[in-house]
């Protein structure tokens, strides 16, 4: 009966995070959903919380959930390079998650690659890991997809036509 | 020397693959944020 109460627990305070952080980039807010959930599974895993009470007192000591925006917002507001790139990309205000950075990276992958090749790419993910408009995880996926056919291609080319 | 070109055609083709596939990507989890 316990554990679905503490899952209850966990959902609502998620549920909470994520109305708070809507205000926030869409990168920056689901990087600090991940975190806030890490946090939460990693205290369970190691048996800190095994009841109500215990995850009541978890909660109670990561805050707020407006409070943890509030903090998140700060830590973010005063670089002067998410400022500035927030104007660039969006001098009305936020809407679109497409701004200047976003579909220079996308140009630079796609295009760069055949144009301007090896160079293109790697500028594009430069671009890809500035934006705060994707998540972390979508940053590793990219950067994946880019880098490991290539070195496939480096491999091939060796195994089968370095001259032996 | 043939084989050379070869082996140069892949890597072109393989490199110029990945940076067109992560361009599709993140343009698809860009739209659906």
């Amino acid at each position: 009966m316990t554990a679905p109460l503490i899952e209850q627990l966990v959902v609502d305070y998620i549920a909470r995070l994520e109305r708070a952080a809507s205000t926030l980039p869409p990168g920056d807010r689901a990087d600090l959903i991940e975190e806030i959930r890490e946090h939460i599974d990693t205290a369970k895993e190691a048996g800190a919380v095994s009841d109500e009470a215990g995850m009541r007192t978890l909660l109670d000591r990561l805050g707020e959930p407006e409070a943890i925006v509030a903090s998140a917002r700060d830590d973010t507001a005063p670089r002067p390079d998410r400022q500035l790139s927030a104007f660039v990309e969006n001098p009305v205000g936020p809407a679109s998650p497409w701004g200047g950075l976003e579909i220079a990276t996308v140009i630079l992958l796609g295009l760069g690659a055949v144009v301007i090749p090896i160079l293109g790419p790697l500028v594009g993910l430069i671009l890809l890991w500035s934006s705060s408009q994707w998540t972390r995880r979508q940053k590793r996926i990219g950067t994946a997809i880019t880098v490991l056919p290539t070195l496939l291609g480096v491999v091939l080319s060796v195994l089968l036509f370095l001259p032996t | 020397m043939n084989m050379a070109i070869g082996g140069l055609f892949i890597l072109l083709a393989l490199s110029a693959i990945g940076p067109v596939l992560a361009a599709a990507y993140l343009a698809f989890a860009l739209r659906r944020s």
